[in-house]
């Protein structure tokens, strides 16, 4: 805490008032401070000065130096609340500029997922949940019994934990959809590793379409494009397994998906030895 | 006089506080025994001070309605403020008397002993070691000073009889009274007399309502009161302790003068002295005109947070709270309750603080 002689004000007096004047709401006077303070580094990595100049840059819808400040320096916990908001708000604001109209509920969640928090204001830990943990803690525990409550039991665990019917119904019904991706991911998962990527072979005939499409998709990032790989598929070389069932995506349904099944079988003779039937079975 | 407990002091400094109530107390400081009596009482029993009161002080008060009017605040807000507050139906039990001024937009909490004022380290010797002066006269100043405190505490606030009687605030115990002149009435005694009946509780009432009235009175003629001689010897007493102190205290008037002549910003005092003395130290001080009555909390009973809760209570979540003080107590409490704070620890602080003020930074 050094004071500075031609400026009069130690570092902890700095702090002072830019904690005053952003809880008072006064960002036009707190940017004249900022601005009159003198150019020493060590004051202006203070937290405290960051704070400020965070809010001020916000306040001024300067968010390319807002995210600059947010990311370049790490912010102790008791902050990250404020500074989390602040790095939301400014990806809403923007995003629905982009979209000429305001964000709905779907439209901040994709804006959450496109601009994860950074670590500097996020520990990676909490995650906001509406429910209670209390309230969430009794749904899983009757989950983990009975996924299929009756309208009663709903009406009594809706009791229990404060929330309406609806929302139990809902709670209940989103774990189940969220369980049956889940464990669909955790199947395609080991078979890709054990397989060599026989992605596609996993699809329904009614997902084929859905899925085949899905590179399109934020989620499953597509790393490649259709060509040059299923170029290497057709001469049959299995060098990148993975890619295999992307590049399907864009050759129509039919006759790549006869054409793995093919390799399918050649695969599983070259390179899988004790690995399951159903693996043949899933390209019949 | 001054030499021989010159000697007790410096035996004393070294063992202040913890061990002070151990040693014989004729030669030690007043206020000292007050103040280590205080924080060992607030430590062992806050919980059972009930039984040196009437159990009734102890209880929630509704505002006595019939109650003198309160004076005005700043920018002469109507006394219908007050009953617009008390119609908000919040339970401002124990903060009876001064409507929450919602306009407030800035509210000051300073500490008293060593933030505003130089006394205690006089005495304790901890001022002239820090910063370099004649240590034997820092503590006969210390020492006159108290004098001084003591003596007008006694004389004229009513201290012999309120000194078991602490309150945190002057209005705590208005709701009592009756409005009645009582000044004829005999002193409290505790020993003596149903204790918490309806007429020693009025009795006590009344005295506070005159030391109300006499810290309005004489608040920026501290000299009236303490008339001739007495009076020189404050004056003379006073310039002395500005020339020792490098005008600490006028640096803490200009601070509180910028903020008192701001009509958004208030100024309020959270001191762990006992009120009745902590009264008197503001009038010899001349501190009166800086701070009304209502805007002084002692601390003694119910510890700085509590008071600073009572505060925010008063005006509200819109206010921003900037405490100043020197000491750990209030800077702990300030960072519990995330209210900024300025510390002082010598007198540049108190100039930077006026700087600030001035340049509108806060």
């Amino acid at each position: 805490m050094s004071i500075l002689p031609s400026f009069g004000f130690t570092q902890e007096q700095v702090a002072c008032v830019c904690e005053v004047l952003q809880q008072g709401g006064n960002l036009e006077r707190l940017g004249r401070f900022l601005w009159s303070l003198p150019a020493c580094d060590h004051l202006h990595k203070n937290e405290s000065v960051l704070k400020a100049k965070a809010v001020v840059a916000f306040h001024r819808g300067n968010f390319r130096e807002l995210y600059k400040i947010l990311e370049s320096h790490q912010f102790s916990p008791h902050n990250h609340p404020k500074l989390q908001q602040l790095w939301l708000k400014a990806h809403y604001v923007e995003a629905e500029k982009l979209r000429g109209r305001p964000l709905g509920a779907v439209g901040k969640y994709r804006v959450r997922r496109k601009f994860p928090l950074p670590r500097t204001i996020w520990d990676g830990e909490e995650t906001s949940y509406c429910f209670k943990e209390k309230s969430r803690g009794v749904l899983r525990e009757w989950y983990t019994h009975n996924p299929y409550p009756s309208p009663r039991e709903k009406r009594e665990l809706a009791e229990a934990t404060g929330l309406t019917t609806t929302q139990v119904s809902n709670w209940f019904k989103n774990r189940r959809q969220r369980d049956r991706a889940a464990e669909a991911k955790e199947r395609e998962n080991s078979e890709n590793n054990g397989a060599g990527g026989n992605k596609q072979n996993q699809l329904s005939p009614l997902d084929g379409g859905k899925s085949l499409m899905s590179s399109s998709e934020d989620e499953f990032s597509p790393p490649q494009s259709p060509e040059p790989n299923s170029a290497l598929l057709l001469q049959g070389s299995m060098s990148h397994p993975s890619a295999s069932a992307y590049p399907l995506s864009g050759l129509g349904a039919p006759q790549p998906v006869h054409g793995m099944h093919g390799h399918a079988h050649q695969l599983q003779d070259s390179l899988l030895g004790p690995l399951t039937s159903s693996l043949v079975d899933l390209g019949s | 006089m001054v030499v021989a407990s010159h000697r007790e002091y410096s035996k004393v400094a070294t063992r202040f506080p913890v061990q002070l109530h151990l040693t014989p107390p004729s030669k030690i400081s007043r206020h000292i025994r007050a103040t280590a009596r205080a924080s060992t009482r607030r430590i062992t029993t806050r919980t059972t001070t009930a039984r040196i009161y009437p159990p009734r002080v102890a209880h929630r008060r509704i505002p006595h309605t019939a109650k003198p009017p309160h004076p005005r605040q700043r920018g002469g807000r109507p006394i219908e403020k007050a009953q617009d507050g008390k119609l908000r139906g919040r339970k401002r039990a124990n903060d009876p008397a001064p409507p929450l001024d919602s306009d407030i937009e800035r509210v000051f909490i300073w500490d008293l002993d060593e933030t505003i004022i130089i006394f205690h380290s006089l005495l304790t010797g901890t001022f002239s070691s820090r910063f370099g002066k004649d240590s034997s006269r820092a503590v006969s100043l210390g020492l006159w000073m108290e004098e001084m405190i003591f003596n007008l505490a006694d004389s004229r606030l009513f201290f012999n009889d309120l000194e078991e009687c602490d309150q945190v605030h002057i209005d705590d115990v208005a709701s009592d009274d009756n409005g009645q002149d009582l000044s004829g009435a005999n002193s409290l005694c505790l020993g003596s007399g149903v204790h918490g009946g309806v007429d020693w509780m009025r009795k006590l009432a009344f005295r506070y309502r005159r030391v109300k009235e006499i810290y309005n009175t004489y608040k920026n003629n501290v000299g009236g009161l303490l008339g001739s001689p007495k009076r020189e010897e404050w004056l003379q007493l006073r310039r002395e302790m500005e020339v020792l102190t490098d005008l600490w205290l006028t640096q803490a008037l200009k601070a509180l003068a910028l903020i008192n002549s701001r009509p958004n910003c208030v100024n309020v005092l959270v001191t762990t002295t006992q009120l009745i003395p902590a009264l008197s130290k503001v009038l010899l001080y001349g501190l009166g005109s800086a701070f009304p009555i209502e805007n002084i909390y002692s601390a003694t009973k119910t510890g700085k947070e509590s008071c600073f809760e009572r505060i925010s209570q008063r005006f509200g979540r819109r206010a921003v709270y900037v405490v100043i003080g020197d000491g750990a107590e209030e800077e702990t409490v300030a960072k519990k309750k995330n209210m900024p704070f300025w510390r002082v620890s010598c007198r540049a602080d108190l100039e930077a603080l006026s700087h600030a003020l001035e340049l509108d930074y806060l």
